[in-house]
């Protein structure tokens, strides 16, 4: 399976670019112009048009391109993980593809008290705050695109790299999200935590 | 107290239809600070956006007109200051990166200016479309209530507003804003033209006389029961379609025009 890892520039993309190349054949996608990975090409992530012509022939995403909440202006941080996963998603319907694997970020849940057995069928609960509310704009975007039909979007939160999710669950994780039949509802959401209060 | 009957309201957005009717309802009652990215004068000179559409009036003093850019939280945050209650009526629907920089950045950069101010009430506002051609969109559905989730599916303008009023939410939830977000579908004059009747009528509409008035119910309604509740701004039609009863119900809101003359046989 040919698959395009989008956000092969940032850490989660960069590691899972690198740990599914195994199993799959993996288009590395990034805004950054050099990496070291095999097959990376710089795409501008927030125009349609590149988008178009680098998931020709692709058979399904890996989109790891939200913002890093830890930095960055507000105003980027909301368009990038809005914007830039509306493009992703409906330039790969456009294409054909029918498989994506969204990465978002267990920080939606971590404000529920700690006692609390939370799970992927409890509300996400940000904070009134850009970075704390990307990763919900990525999720609803993926939500509702998905929502249409055209395309199945596996959403899967991780927490911290190492802390709390570890590369190698995570490389796991999307390679059955990547594997897996196609089922009664077009949006999945799972937890991906190693330890930790969500494993 | 969320409730404002006298006092600033500054408006985002407003030269547009739907902002020209809320300065009309709300000129005689309120102080108003009526903003837009483009300077009110030049607006008001401009044709209408749609046949018959209200052109916003520009008012002077006591009010106050502001060219404001809402994609810049400074210039918004300064908007804010001073100001009871805010409403955003604020939409770009086609352009692939505006629609998201004011429907979705618009609305964080007003929520989060209201908080920093201390403002209370937010009239938040954005569109139901009732058809978006996938199967969740309600299309096929009856007696459809206000306090349905939107599945905006794909389509730009619907998404991007969507993603607005979840930020919205958001800091309703957890910042002890009070926000009423406003839907609407389709619009037209209160006045049927001869040539108009028995030409029918979309089962979700307003009319802009009714639009500008469910704003000063807005902002005189008691506390609501949740931080964060939304309104559908319709005439209650006898399609049975669409229910805007949580406005009579919570705002006092109804609409006076039902357009009989539209749906019945001439």
């Amino acid at each position: 399976m040919r698959v395009a890892v989008i956000g092969a520039d940032r850490p989660w993309g960069a590691l899972l670019a690198a740990g599914l190349g195994a199993e799959f054949e993996v288009v590395a996608l990034g805004a950054e112009e050099n990496s070291d990975l095999a097959n990376y090409r710089q795409v501008d992530l927030l125009q349609r048009e590149a988008l178009d012509s680098a998931l020709a022939g692709v058979e399904a995403i890996v989109h790891a391109a939200v913002g890093d909440p830890a930095g960055g202006d507000e105003k980027d941080l909301l368009d990038i993980a809005a914007r830039g996963t509306y493009l992703a998603l409906t330039a790969a319907c456009a294409v054909g593809i029918e498989k994506a694997v969204l990465l978002s970020d267990l920080d939606l849940m971590r404000d529920y008290p700690e006692e609390y057995l939370i799970d992927p069928q409890w509300n996400a609960l940000p904070r009134a705050e850009a970075g704390s509310l990307a990763p919900l704009m990525a999720e609803l975007v993926g939500r509702e695109i998905a929502r249409t039909g055209q395309i199945e979007v596996r959403c899967l939160r991780l927490g911290e790299l190492d802390a709390e999710t570890s590369a190698d669950d995570a490389v796991e994780a999307v390679r059955q999200a990547l594997t897996a039949e196609r089922g009664g509802h077009d949006w999945l959401l799972a937890h991906v935590a190693s330890s930790g209060r969500f494993a | 107290m969320a409730t404002v009957n006298e006092g600033k309201v500054v408006l985002f957005g407003a030269g547009g239809p739907v902002g020209a009717s809320a300065i009309t309802s709300l000129k005689e009652h309120y102080t108003l600070r009526v903003t837009d990215l483009r300077p009110m004068t030049e607006v008001a000179a401009a044709p209408p956006q749609g046949p018959r559409a209200p052109i916003p009036e520009v008012l002077g003093p006591p009010h106050e007109n502001r060219v404001v850019d809402i994609t810049d939280y400074a210039q918004v945050l300064a908007a804010c200051e001073g100001m009871d209650v805010a409403i955003n009526v604020s939409v770009v629907r086609p352009h692939p990166v505006l629609a998201f920089q004011v429907n979705m950045v618009g609305a964080y950069n007003v929520a989060k200016a209201c908080v920093a101010c201390g403002i209370k009430r937010l009239i938040h506002t954005g569109p139901f479309h009732t058809s978006l051609n996938h199967n969740a969109d309600y299309w096929n559905d009856f007696q459809v209530e206000a306090d349905i989730p939107l599945h905006p599916g794909d389509d730009l303008y619907a998404v991007s507003k969507y993603l607005g009023g979840h930020i919205t939410r958001v800091f309703a939830e957890r910042e002890g804003l009070e926000v009423l977000t406003f839907v609407y579908t389709h619009f037209r004059p209160r006045e049927i033209l001869p040539e108009e009747h028995g030409q029918g009528v979309h089962p979700y509409s307003t009319s802009w006389e009714d639009t500008g008035e469910a704003f000063l119910y807005g902002l005189r309604a008691p506390e609501m029961p949740l931080p964060y509740e939304d309104f559908f701004i319709c005439a209650r039609l006898p399609h049975d379609k669409y229910r805007p009863d949580k406005a009579k119900r919570l705002l006092g809101w109804e609409a006076k025009d039902c357009f009989e003359a539209l749906y019945t046989r001439p």
